[in-house]
């Protein structure tokens, strides 16, 4: 799955987004290279999708004590 | 709920809006009829459903551009690829409960393409369920 920010540059609607709208998506990287190969979007910038700091919480005690093996 | 006549249907393929380019969309999902009958005083059959098979049929006016049918479709089944397919109802509406979207990934064995002199040419695509992954059924959200 390849992610990134699309305009969307052919006369048709993609996807459910209008033509010249920019979207963010998640598509897969061979329907990715069809749209763009067929002149349904265009990629304005590649996205590395990662979990943010403070977008999750982390089970109580974790991180804040070493791990210890059972060995 | 109200009768319908067809005319704001929306047929996407391959994240592609064809809805313009359809003029007409049947959905069909068929089990194989197993016989199960072993013998009885009535000489009743049983059956069970067996193998399941869902597909759409659309047929599309015939066109060539960018972003048209040709280009969208007859690469699809050329490279065996599998693509997303979404219809429902009533374009103008979102999906719901009473609009439910028929998607899910779908794959095309066969393409055909020809023309009548004075005719519009159009051609029937089946397309047929691809995977488990993401089948073709209703969804109301």
């Amino acid at each position: 799955m390849t992610g990134g920010i699309y305009r969307v540059v052919g006369g048709r609607c993609y996807r459910g987004h209008q033509p010249g709208d920019l979207f963010e998506a998640k598509i897969e990287h061979r329907a990715e290279a069809r749209a763009i190969g067929r002149g349904d979007i265009e990629l304005v910038e590649r996205i590395r999708f990662t979990v943010q700091p403070g977008s999750y919480n982390l089970p109580k005690g974790w991180l804040t004590t070493g791990r210890v093996s059972d060995g | 709920m109200a009768k319908r006549i067809a005319l704001k249907d929306f047929i996407e393929v391959d994240g592609v809006d064809l809805s313009n380019l359809a003029r007409q969309v049947t959905f069909e999902s068929t089990d194989d009829q197993v016989d199960v009958s072993g013998f009885n005083p009535t000489g009743s059959s049983e059956f069970l459903a067996g193998n399941r098979v869902r597909q759409v049929t659309v047929e599309f006016f015939v066109s060539r551009g960018s972003n048209e049918v040709h280009q969208v479709i007859f690469p699809i089944h050329d490279g065996r690829l599998t693509s997303t397919f979404r219809w429902r109802a009533d374009s103008s509406a979102s999906v719901g409960a009473t609009n439910e979207e028929l998607r899910g990934d779908v794959k095309i064995l066969s393409y055909s393409e020809g023309g009548t002199r004075g005719d519009v040419e159009t051609t029937s695509v089946v397309f047929i369920e691809a995977d488990a992954d993401s089948p073709l059924t209703f969804y109301s959200t």
